[in-house]
């Protein structure tokens, strides 16, 4: 199911059913253009094209749901789950009412056309600001103020299967089975996750939110599940590169451009032409015309990229495309190892700024 | 004559339908700000979908 099935469903819930009934109990909102929205308070990874958000009239977030991982932008949207946490919304506002919820001082806000790329070409010409625009110019001003920690900003979803949790997806954050880290820390199917990091979470959205924002050096994560009707505290030991995950669905989003595609040569060939069998060895499948325009590299169909000045591995980037993107700035000069047919040449690749961002 | 009556009554009955029908839909602002006036007048929560355009 795509999420655009998804948006229709919820959009287009029976008001007689079980979940129509939920949703009257709220004021519905369904945006469509974030221009007029506090970014800093409805954060979340734009590269979701559905996300939601239980708020009260003071914008107390109750809950986040949506999330996403790489295979797919609808793993964890489920329409069960959905009404697990429009109940547990309710009882929220209900707690807050009741002055048992501490309520939490709401970020000063920063609008879009607080960002001088999206107030250029997105509201001077009068479009509508979308969550992918978002992604783009907020980027870019990270690079520019030179904030840009692209193994923090690009990794936005990581993936709690990497910590070994598998859940029971229509049940929310129960656990249908523990593997790997979360299996050795004690997780146990069956269990519910209240807690990450003594951050409270409702739904998958709020717990990949939290997972989001713990520092990409942290060895361990605390979590706080309910079993039997008791709360227990676990500690995780994180396994290395945690918060990696696989990059495509973002890919060209990410600075800077290259100019070029290619597919990674599987092991065997790796092996039987000399490379590593974890290198960076990559076929070029594409060199778009523009790569002559715009002088950045002089590649072919079919040469193997196999180092980027003389790198040939890395624990994090699979490919060197991935690897220059994850360790270049925009119009900084590499040099590619490239084996054409039988000889092995050098190649200068100079990288771009993607045309849309050149704002100077 | 009796074609023209007819005629009406299906058109009577379609637009009915159409009344009907949206009444069985859920309201959803397409304004934040608008939705969170409400919330505030109503004392209700406040369920928000960002929905990038398609």
């Amino acid at each position: 199911m795509s999420g655009r099935v998804f948006d229709v469903q919820v959009v287009h819930t029976p008001p007689e059913s079980s979940r129509g009934q939920l949703l009257q109990q709220y004021v519905l909102a369904r945006v469509m253009s974030m221009q007029d929205i506090n970014l800093d308070l409805y954060d979340y990874d734009r590269h979701n094209a559905l996300y939601f958000f239980a708020v009260n009239a003071e914008e107390q977030i109750y809950f986040r749901y949506g999330g996403r991982d790489s295979e797919a932008p609808d793993t964890y949207l489920n329409l069960d789950s959905l009404e697990l946490a429009l109940k547990a919304g309710l009882q929220q506002h209900d707690l807050y009412r009741e002055g048992k919820r501490v309520g939490t001082a709401p970020p000063a806000p920063r609008y879009p056309r607080d960002i001088p790329g999206i107030q250029k070409f997105v509201l001077d010409r009068g479009r509508c600001v979308e969550c992918h625009h978002l992604a783009h110019f907020e980027s870019m001003e990270l690079e520019r103020s030179g904030e840009l920690d692209k193994l923090r900003h690009m990794y936005r979803s990581p993936d709690i299967k990497k910590l070994g949790i598998h859940l029971d997806i229509p049940q929310g954050l129960r656990i249908a089975e523990a593997k790997g880290a979360a299996l050795k820390a004690g997780l146990a199917t069956g269990d519910v996750i209240l807690e990450i990091e003594s951050e409270p979470v409702i739904t998958f959205g709020d717990f990949q939110y939290r997972l989001d924002k713990v520092d990409r050096r942290a060895t361990t994560l605390s979590i706080a599940v309910e079993r039997k009707g008791e709360k227990k505290e676990i500690e995780i030991q994180l396994p290395d590169l945690w918060f990696v995950t696989d990059l495509e669905h973002r890919f060209w989003t990410i600075e800077p451009r290259l100019y070029f595609e290619a597919d990674p040569l599987s092991v065997d060939e790796k092996k039987s032409l000399g490379f590593p069998d974890d290198g960076f060895a990559s076929r070029v499948t594409e060199v778009p015309f523009e790569a002559m325009l715009e002088q950045a590299n002089e590649l072919e169909k079919g040469d193997i990229i196999y180092s980027v000045d003389g790198v040939e591995r890395d624990d994090v980037a699979k490919d060197a495309a991935l690897y220059v993107k994850l360790t270049c700035r925009s119009g900084d000069t590499v040099t590619l190892g490239v084996l054409r047919g039988d000889e092995r040449i050098e190649l200068p690749l100079n990288t771009k700024r993607k045309s849309f961002r050149r704002l100077d | 004559m009796n074609r023209i009556l007819l005629i009406a009554c299906f058109a009577l009955v379609a637009a009915t339908n159409a009344v009907a029908s949206e009444d069985a839909q859920l309201h959803w602002h397409h304004s934040y700000d608008e939705a969170l006036a409400e919330a505030k007048e109503t004392g209700k929560p406040l369920f928000v979908e960002f929905r990038c355009a398609p």
